[in-house]
């Protein structure tokens, strides 16, 4: 027999209630449980959204970093668009205006051409207005310029490159194509030169001679160069020849340029009569010169440094002394890049003190003039003197009359060379009247010979 | 003073630790204290020769036509036949506060309460004394805590299930629920299961009593009461 069970309960009431709060709590603990789990799926949730979010905010970043990039790529790219849209523009105003200035040529030429009769071009230039008219904003010339434009990057056109530009620029217009250096605006004069000449010649012949004179500074073409195409089959030969000439002629503008500002250098007349007259040079001087050891005692010394002179002067005397002279010792010495540099030099510091250089040169040979002329007046008077005294000496002498016309035309002639005719004319005219006055010789001159005794008396001053 | 009388037969004195041999030591000390008893040898006692030992000051006599005793086993037990000891002979100056039952000797007992109704939380808790104690939590961390004091965890043990078993609506065999009144009774009062069966104080019916005041079922059943009156009425929440 087993034990007996009982069920531990309280009253039905307080049993129920018990019961009832029981699963009260129960559910209450299985909420909480759940709000529990929820929570922590929540929070787990969370703790995701929260890696996610720092994640996306990670990503976002990187992206924000690449999208500034981009942004910053696209901007750069904008603004080098922009640049090049500008350029193109510009370029674009710059066609405008050629073919402006083409159209307007091509109107002229028309007009031109209509008052002499030769209205049978005037079909080919409308043609040809028309095309430059038609082909002036073409998608394809634009872009082949454009693309000449940007690759260009700053270095310089090949010949070749030359070509193509300015046969574009020509088909679009813009005759002058300054891109290409002016070699667009060449090529076409050439090629009108050409034509005029009855050359034929092709567009790379036309570029490459073009280049060729373009390296020469030669300019443009003269009428031998045209007969040179004209006549030699071989036109790259001839090419080399024009271009030699041209050279030359580079050249010989080079050396007139040279001589004529030699020619006009204010300092010219005055150094070639200081040097008639007392700057003959020894040999010790030009020496001295040439070694730069000029001492204040020294005879070339004493002009060098004469106090009138401002110390740019001198250095001016003496280039000019040196180009002057012609011992080929100095010459050699003096020459060259020295020289040209001391020209150089000078012709600066003579731009600079023009108007000084002007006055003293002005108020120098007032003085000079003077004594010049104080000089001649006296000499004159001393080869009256002489040769009054000579005749009479000789009349003594020989008895023949001491007068005779080749003496005094030579004394004319010596006199001429001073430069000064005013005053020997007039001292001349004295020199009649007092022959007249006195043994009236006058009249037999000019039918005496000249004697060997009839040279002037030099100058005191000049170097014997 | 109504006393019980225990002999055991076969010794002739019995200290503290024959007492607690037989379990009889609690019917004769309080907590820890052992009270003042007689020890007297019986060469005829009620199983032939033994000693007697009961409380008190006064010398116990075998009187066989005046006394009931029961064969408990490894002892006898004996009370007088007209003045069976009571609640007050029984009580132990040092008890737990508890509700109070007429039990079937028409007298009132007081039940020691292991577990309180929590009214703002609706659950029982330990009346127990209880006194702070370290306690680290799950994660390591020691505080003071308050927690039943040592010599009660025994007692409390046992309010837990007691009170589970009323809320589980368990199945208790008699003797267990008999087992657990006595225990509960031994708190207030100096007697066993023995004592308990012998005073004839219990039916089934008290025994859930008993054991139901021990957790406080008079403040849940007003609890109840309040409830039903002011019209709460619980509501099963759907699960799912």
């Amino acid at each position: 027999m087993g034990s007996q069970v009982l069920t531990m309960t309280f009253d039905a009431e307080t049993q129920k209630f018990v019961s009832n709060v029981l699963k009260a709590k129960d559910a209450l603990e299985a909420t909480a449980k759940t709000g529990t789990d929820m929570g922590d799926k929540i929070a787990a949730a969370g703790d995701k959204a929260l890696k996610a979010t720092e994640k996306m905010k990670l990503g976002s970043e990187t992206a924000g970093v690449s999208v500034a990039s981009l942004a910053s790529n696209w901007l750069s790219m904008g603004a080098a668009v922009s640049a090049a849209a500008a350029l193109w523009n510009e370029h674009l105003e710059k066609m405008k205006a050629k073919a402006d200035a083409l159209r307007q040529s091509n109107d002229s030429l028309v007009k031109s051409l209509a008052p002499s009769g030769q209205t049978s071009e005037l079909p080919q230039v409308r043609a040809q207005l028309g095309t430059i008219q038609s082909t002036l904003f073409a998608p394809q010339d634009v872009r082949d310029i454009y693309g000449k434009i940007t690759e260009r990057g700053g270095r310089e056109f090949t010949t070749e490159e030359k070509l193509a530009a300015t046969r574009q620029a020509v088909r679009a217009g813009a005759a002058g194509h300054e891109d290409t250096g002016g070699f667009g605006a060449d090529f076409l004069q050439i090629q009108k030169q050409m034509k005029a000449g009855g050359v034929n010649l092709k567009e790379n012949e036309i570029g490459s001679l073009v280049a060729q004179l373009q390296k020469s500074k030669a300019g443009g073409l003269d009428e031998q160069d045209i007969r040179l195409l004209g006549h030699d089959n071989d036109k790259f030969r001839a090419l080399d020849l024009i271009a030699a000439r041209g050279r030359s002629r580079e050249a010989a503008k080079q050396v007139n340029a040279l001589e004529s500002e030699a020619l006009e250098d204010p300092s010219a007349e005055l150094l070639e009569k200081a040097r008639k007259h007392k700057h003959k040079l020894t040999d010790e001087d030009k020496r001295k010169l040439r070694l730069g050891e000029i001492a204040p005692g020294d005879r070339i010394g004493a002009i060098l440094n004469d106090p009138s002179l401002v110390p740019e002067r001198q250095r001016l005397l003496v280039s000019n002394l040196a180009r002057n002279l012609h011992a080929g010792e100095f010459r050699e010495a003096a020459s060259g890049n020295a020289l040209g540099n001391e020209i150089g030099d000078v012709q600066q510091l003579r731009r600079e003190d023009a108007k000084t250089e002007a006055a003293y040169r002005a108020r120098e040979i007032e003085v000079r003039g003077k004594t010049v002329l104080e000089r001649n007046n006296f000499k004159a008077l001393n080869d009256q003197n002489f040769r009054e005294n000579r005749s009479v000496e000789n009349a003594e002498a020989t008895g023949r009359d001491p007068g005779t016309v080749a003496d005094i035309q030579a004394t004319i002639g010596k006199l001429k060379d001073s430069l000064l005719l005013g005053p020997v004319v007039d001292l001349l005219k004295e020199i009649a009247e007092l022959n007249k006055k006195g043994n009236g010789h006058l009249e037999d001159i000019k039918s005496k010979t000249p004697t060997t005794n009839s040279r002037i008396a030099p100058h005191p001053l000049e170097d014997r | 003073m109504n006393r019980f009388m225990y002999f055991i037969s076969g010794v002739s004195g019995c200290n503290a630790a024959a007492l607690a041999l037989r379990g009889l030591l609690s019917r004769f000390s309080d907590r820890g204290t052992l009270l003042e008893h007689q020890v007297v040898e019986w060469r005829d006692g009620p199983g032939g020769n033994g000693c007697c030992v009961a409380l008190g000051r006064e010398i116990p006599e075998y009187l066989p036509d005046a006394q009931v005793w029961t064969n408990c086993g490894s002892y006898a037990l004996c009370m007088a036949r007209d003045m069976q000891p009571g609640p007050s002979d029984l009580e132990r100056p040092v008890g737990f506060a508890g509700h109070s039952i007429t039990l079937l000797d028409g007298k009132e007992w007081r039940v020691p309460m292991l577990r309180q109704w929590d009214g703002v939380k609706c659950e029982f808790v330990s009346s127990l004394p209880k006194a702070l104690r370290p306690a680290p939590d799950a994660a390591g961390v020691v505080s003071l805590r308050q927690c039943v004091i040592a010599s009660c965890q025994p007692l409390d043990a046992l309010g837990a299930e007691i009170q589970s078993a009323f809320c589980a609506q368990a199945q208790w065999t008699v003797e267990r629920m008999f087992a657990a009144v006595a225990s509960v009774l031994s708190e207030n009062y100096r007697i066993g299961a023995d004592e308990i069966a012998h005073l004839g104080l219990i039916d089934q019916a008290l025994g859930l009593r008993v054991l139901g005041l021990s957790v406080d079922e008079p403040t849940v059943a007003e609890h109840a009461a309040m409830s039903a009156a002011a019209g709460l009425h619980f509501t099963e929440v759907p699960r799912g």
